[in-house]
């Protein structure tokens, strides 16, 4: 999910940061007093999730965890995202510093696009919470593979093609990310609903 | 009915490929006039039938390929510039290994010699020892001198094969992922951030009581 430098247009990666820009903006207004200490706790989540690395058949895929972050973050997931990618770049040499915006955006949008698509679902009905998470943690990965490909369409010719393969080689890390979504909220729900960002206590 | 949903949802993962990973490298090495490559993912698989592409100092490309089953390329040296290797393993993954110019000099320079000297190298091999046998005494102060350039050729060589291994080791090191450090350092400085920016909120809020 990372793209590395030297691949990207100039004018792809001025607009993914300037976008990314926006979203941090956005997101840093919303982040009060409260709201701190879990975006740092998601931030850092976020942050070690793609070193985890699930063998899965011959192959490894790694977690990203973008629908949860964005589930109990809305705009907020902007600064995490943007922080913990950030340090990817500079510990790990994931991604790098000149794509941090592209990256922000591929993984941020599809967080926040989510929490607005889901989260009333998942706070209204007990029984809907499961299944909601579920579809918040897949739809987060399709949507950030569906970015990807529109990102990389300015260098890859085929357009469509490059978006499948994206699309299907990450399809087990969307049913991975759904399933631990849906484990992380049924719990939260049940310890501490107040954890998982609502509008109530924004408003 | 639980185990046939579990089988359908193993047999989704097998047919995926490491596609998923952060970021490919390359660490490449000269060994006489010939460039070796080898590209990886962080977690040690091999890109397999990755691109490659070669770039002259111009930016020119020079010439393109494909890694193989472990994840191996190489090529002969093709100008004496400084060239970079660029891997592309798709889907936005791409890395690259530079040598400068001074480097792909020094081993085409070499090259140069080894392949002038070598079609006359049989020749001065089979002399000393014709010459050794049967008249040592004479023939001893002029062996050295020919065999100069055929020693240090042979140097090479030796020193090629020996260190082979050790470069391979390298080549594994260089591309090692993340390490322990790596991942507690980054928490840390979340953790620090969160900090940072609850330290000046919380000033903000009280300056406002």
């Amino acid at each position: 999910m990372h793209l590395s430098e030297g691949i990207l247009s100039g004018p792809v990666l001025l607009s993914g940061a300037a976008l990314a820009a926006a979203g941090t903006a956005v997101g840093l207004k919303q982040l009060d007093y409260d709201r701190i200490a879990q975006t740092g706790m998601l931030s850092a989540a976020f942050f070690v999730a793609s070193l985890i690395h699930v063998p899965v058949g011959p192959s490894s895929v790694h977690l990203i965890l973008n629908g949860i972050v964005g589930l109990m973050l809305g705009w907020c997931a902007f600064p995490a995202i943007l922080i913990a990618l950030t340090l990817q770049a500079l510990f790990f040499q994931f991604g790098g510093i000149t794509t941090l915006g592209v990256n922000t955006m591929i993984m941020a949008g599809p967080a926040v696009a989510c929490y607005y698509l889901f989260s009333p679902m998942v706070q209204k009905g007990k029984q809907m919470a499961m299944p909601a998470a579920f579809a918040c943690g897949f739809c987060a990965v399709l949507f950030s593979a569906a970015l990807m490909g529109v990102a990389l369409m300015t260098t890859e010719e085929k357009f469509m093609e490059v978006s499948v393969l994206i699309i299907t080689a990450n399809l087990p890390v969307m049913i991975i990310e759904g399933i631990v979504t849906a484990f992380c909220i049924v719990f939260l729900n049940k310890v501490k609903p107040s954890l998982i960002a609502s509008k109530r206590s924004r408003s | 009915m639980k185990k046939i949903a579990f089988l359908i949802f193993i047999s989704l993962f097998l047919w995926a490929d490491s596609a998923a990973a952060h970021r490919v490298t390359i660490f490449g090495w000269i060994e006489g006039d010939t460039v070796y490559t080898e590209s990886q993912y962080p977690d040690g698989k091999r890109v397999k039938n990755g691109k490659i592409l070669v770039y002259n100092a111009e930016n020119k490309e020079l010439l393109t390929g494909t890694t193989s089953d472990n994840g191996e390329f190489s090529f002969k040296i093709p100008k004496t510039s400084a060239l970079r290797v660029v891997i592309q393993a798709g889907m936005g993954h791409q890395g690259e290994w530079t040598f400068s110019g001074e480097e792909i000099q020094a081993a085409f320079g070499e090259a140069v010699n080894a392949g002038a000297t070598e079609p006359s190298a049989p020749e001065p091999t089979a002399q000393p020892a014709v010459t050794k046998s049967t008249a040592p005494a004479v023939s001893e102060p002029q062996t050295p001198a020919p065999d100069l350039g055929q020693l240090e050729q042979m140097m090479e060589r030796v020193m090629d094969k020996k260190l082979q291994p050790i470069t391979r080791m390298l080549a594994q090191m260089e591309q090692k992922g993340p390490t322990a450090n790596d991942i507690f350092g980054g928490i840390g400085y979340i953790l620090g951030l969160a900090g940072v920016a609850a330290y000046f909120l919380s000033r903000k809020n009280q300056t406002k009581k």
